[in-house]
């Protein structure tokens, strides 16, 4: 249901944000004495872990997830595709395919999948033979197709995901086809546990979509149990006998209880209440001083978005000088340190390492050089600057963010008026309206075929004004078509390279998503490019 | 005194009507829609209003609201617009903790203030001073700056009580009880305050009374005179601080359930009105506005057992 997932944390924070707000405040101004300790690197591919214990390799009691969110439904079809929600789905449905912590793809209830044909149009999945439902039904093909055709209909993310899907076969026992109508290179990446598509739901629960809403129907390791779940406040999650691969089953229960007040959360880790929790950078100094685990991995891209690139609202954004000018005045490295520390790296790309248009050297494109810029604006003929309207949701902070920026841009003389909205719908609605030549820039990492919809080619959010590029356009053709992986890997590079070098934002910072662990478990990683750490990988720590 | 019942139950129904129709009107004020929650903002324009008409959003509020009431009409609070489940369920598994943490802090809140306001108005003195104090002090301290520090000092310093969490108490009433005290210590801290103090100045009132003099002169011990005498014609001003502070705590709940991540109401009603889930606000506040009828209803039996003026009025 959520795309990326920036609005539905920006409209969930909003209402918490005075208890949230507070409560931090007041928990930091009480605990100010734990002093945080030098910081291990934020950047590095996957996740980086400080204090990470080995694994024992054995089975363990009680295995206690925190989450900040209610599940507005747990139905893989409805369910938001974020962090913390995704372990609802994790633990009792089987996927087609599992996404591994570096993104990688494993083998689950499809044990191989290709393309067949040419351009990117038709995918095959072969499935794993003698697999069962919770309810002791077969997972049969046409179970899962059954299932595949359902999430296709109803998934909330299933237009923006899965747009160009047309038919779903059951060809025999043990294939499945799906057909697109245009080029779709990421059925591997989208019919997966994290993205919800590939979760594959009993005919049970298709019989009755209601009753996916709070209970589950699937073949995963575990099933919910109804008699202890209080819905929105714990879940608890009991094996599942018919599983097939009893060594996923790390424990006897999972319960994941929801805390929405972090430092509640945090307190909860400490005293070992919970071993999980979804975490923020604020909470990095006290959960180290405790010698808790910080798993860190880069969530999402922040900065501005110079959408007007046609200069329709303010016509020195049509010059890519103009644009650069603005991307060397930011000094990136000070503005993440100050905002940021310990939990974001400095960028000028939208990408994240562990995705397939990730360029290391894109991070340093335009190192910090106020003359430089200075130069370019006058070069493109505004010696003396100019107004840039800004708007920004009240959100995350990014207020604080603009105004970092908006201060480097009035040393080289770009006056920013900004507009705050804190009303998020609002802001998504005139903001996708192109209200405003220059916005907010948050963006949750997805495969580059989406990034591309999104930033490059349609009108949407992020490209608001809709600008055309056919070359860039050109280079999505071709990457979205492409068979051999290691070539559509290059074009999306060069796709990243491209939307780069014109400027057509002014990324800032790749900010960290930040779990806290307690010593008690081990297993804990993910990457950009597999959104959380999976709850299945998670095992009791040894000693 | 079963007329008094009577009428109070009798001017309960329109007050249900009333609340249920503010609370409508009031999240209807909240920006967004259930629909918007449930697609999430890369919803198409189809979507949205496909849904929105399922849900029957385009109908104006009056017709929303009378759906909801003819719902209610026939016996059902209706279903959560979310997860499907019925509201009465929802809420059903919440009513315990709600109201045990509630009723428990007002009964701790009561009987310390009492004791307090009781010993502060015969000793006199610096203790008097102290509540006053005390008073002011309370009504300042934020509840869930206190519940911050408990936890810290008490859960996780010292690790005497859960720092988050309840247990049921037909589960563990020992584990129960554990994972109240903070929790019961935070939201009825300052009410102590207010209890104690309005003890204390009934007290003195009714210590000042001409039947007091009489009755210790008659030769009755001073010990029963200030329990039995003195005590229960001080108790109706109390009593109605206890039944304002239950509604106070009640309010409470919400920011104390949401830190101690208490299954309960409160945290159910917060939630509910950020996703616009109307039917488990609309359900919810028919709760709330039942326990506080019905808390107002017993405070108001009691007092008329304890003072037998008050029967007859």
């Amino acid at each position: 249901m959520r795309f990326d997932s920036p609005k539905s944390r920006l409209l969930r924070s909003r209402v918490r944000l005075a208890v949230v707000a507070v409560a931090v405040l007041a928990s930091a101004l009480l605990v100010a004495a734990c002093g945080g300790s030098d910081s291990t690197d934020g950047s590095g591919s996957s996740s980086s872990t400080a204090n990470a214990p080995a694994g024992s390799g054995e089975t363990g009691g009680t295995l206690n997830l925190v989450t900040s969110l209610t599940p507005v439904s747990i139905d893989p079809a409805k369910i938001e595709a974020d962090p913390q929600s995704t372990w609802f789905t994790e633990l009792a449905y089987e996927p087609l395919i599992r996404t591994g912590p570096d993104g990688e793809p494993e083998p689950a209830l499809a044990t191989s999948w290709r393309y067949v044909g040419t351009g990117n149009k038709q995918f095959e999945l072969k499935l794993r033979p003698g697999v069962e439902f919770a309810d002791g039904t077969p997972v049969t093909a046409e179970a899962v197709a059954a299932s595949l055709e359902y999430w296709l209909k109803n998934g909330v993310n299933s237009p923006a995901w899965a747009g160009p899907a047309t038919k779903v076969t059951a060809v025999d026992e043990q294939t499945v086809t799906i057909d697109f109508n245009a080029p779709y290179p990421v059925a591997e990446q989208i019919f997966t546990d994290i993205r919800q598509a590939g979760n594959i739901i009993s005919p049970a629960g298709l019989k009755d979509p209601q009753a996916l809403g709070n209970q589950t129907f699937g073949a995963g390791p575990y099933e919910l149990d109804p008699d202890q779940t209080v819905s929105g406040d714990h879940y608890t999650f009991v094996p599942n006998p018919n599983y097939w691969d009893k060594e996923k089953v790390n424990y006897e229960e999972v319960v994941i209880k929801v805390i929405v007040d972090p430092s509640s959360a945090l307190q909860a880790v400490r005293t070992g209440q919970a071993d999980l929790m979804f975490g923020n950078a604020t909470s990095i100094p006290t959960a180290e001083a405790a010698g808790l685990q910080i798993v860190k991995a880069p969530s999402a891209v922040e900065g501005i978005v110079l959408a007007d690139r046609e200069g329709t609202m303010v016509p020195a954004l049509k010059d890519v000088r103009v644009r650069q000018a603005l991307n060397y005045a930011v000094n990136r490295e000070q503005v993440v340190e100050a905002l940021f520390p310990e939990a974001g790296t400095a960028t000028a790309q939208t990408s994240a390492p562990d995705l397939a248009d990730f360029v290391p050297a894109l991070d340093t494109l335009y190192p910090y050089d106020p003359e430089k810029a200075e130069e370019l604006l006058a070069e493109a003929g505004y010696p003396d600057g100019f107004d840039l309207p800004l708007a920004t949701p009240t959100t995350f902070d990014l207020p604080k963010l603009v105004q970092a920026v908006a201060s480097e841009w009035e040393k080289v003389g770009v006056k920013t008026d900004i507009t705050t909205v804190p009303d998020i719908n609002k802001w998504f609605e005139e903001t996708q309206a192109a209200k405003y030549p220059t916005y907010i820039l948050y963006y949750s990492f997805l495969p580059p075929y989406f990034k591309a919809n999104s930033l490059y080619t349609t009108a949407n959010i992020w490209n608001a004004f809709d600008t055309k590029d056919p070359k860039l356009a050109a280079l999505v053709s071709e990457a979205s078509a492409e068979e051999d992986v290691a070539k559509q890997d290059q074009l999306w590079k060069e796709a990243s390279e491209y939307y780069a070098e014109q400027a057509w934002a002014v990324p800032v910072v790749r900010a960290d998503g930040v779990f806290i662990a307690s010593p008690d478990i081990a297993g804990v990683e993910f990457s950009a490019a597999s959104l959380t750490p999976n709850a299945l990988g998670i095992e009791p720590a040894a000693g | 005194m079963l007329r008094v019942v009577l009428k109070r139950l009798a001017w309960c129904v329109p007050l249900l009507f009333l609340m249920s129709f503010f609370s409508f009107v009031l999240v209807s004020l909240v920006p967004g829609d259930a629909a918007r929650v449930i697609l999430g903002e890369n919803a198409r324009p189809e979507q949205l209003a496909a849904l929105r008409q399922e849900l029957g959003l385009n109908d104006s509020l009056f017709q929303q609201y009378w759906s909801w009431l003819e719902g209610l009409l026939h016996g059902s609070l209706g279903t959560s617009v979310f997860t499907g489940e019925a509201v009465t369920s929802i809420l059903e598994a919440r009513l315990e903790a709600s109201l045990l943490l509630v009723t428990v802090a007002t009964l701790a809140a009561a009987l310390t203030g009492v004791a307090l306001g009781t010993l502060s108005a015969l000793r006199g003195g610096w203790l008097g001073r102290a509540l006053d104090a005390l008073s002011q002090l309370g009504l300042a301290l934020p509840n869930f700056w206190l519940s911050l520090v408990l936890i810290a000092l008490f859960a996780v310093t010292i690790e005497l009580f859960p720092a988050t969490g309840y247990v049921p108490i037909a589960e563990d009433p020992f584990e129960w009880a554990r994972s109240m005290v903070l929790p019961v210590l935070a939201l009825g801290f300052v009410a102590v305050a207010v209890i104690a103090k309005q003890m204390r100045d009934s007290m003195l009132d009714a210590l000042g009374a001409e039947y007091v003099r009489t009755l210790q002169a008659n030769g009755f011990s001073r010990r029963s005179v200030v329990l039995k005498h003195a005590m229960r014609n001080a108790s109706p001003p109390v009593l109605a601080a206890t039944g304002v502070v239950f509604v106070n705590l009640l309010g409470g709940t919400i920011l104390i359930e949401s830190i101690f991540a208490i299954p309960g109401l409160g945290q159910v009603a917060v939630q509910a009105t950020a996703d616009h889930d109307v039917p488990v606000v609309q359900g919810t506040i028919l709760y709330f506005t039942l326990m506080v009828v019905a808390v107002n209803l017993i405070i108001d039996v009691v007092n008329s057992l304890l003072d037998p003026r008050v029967r007859t009025s």
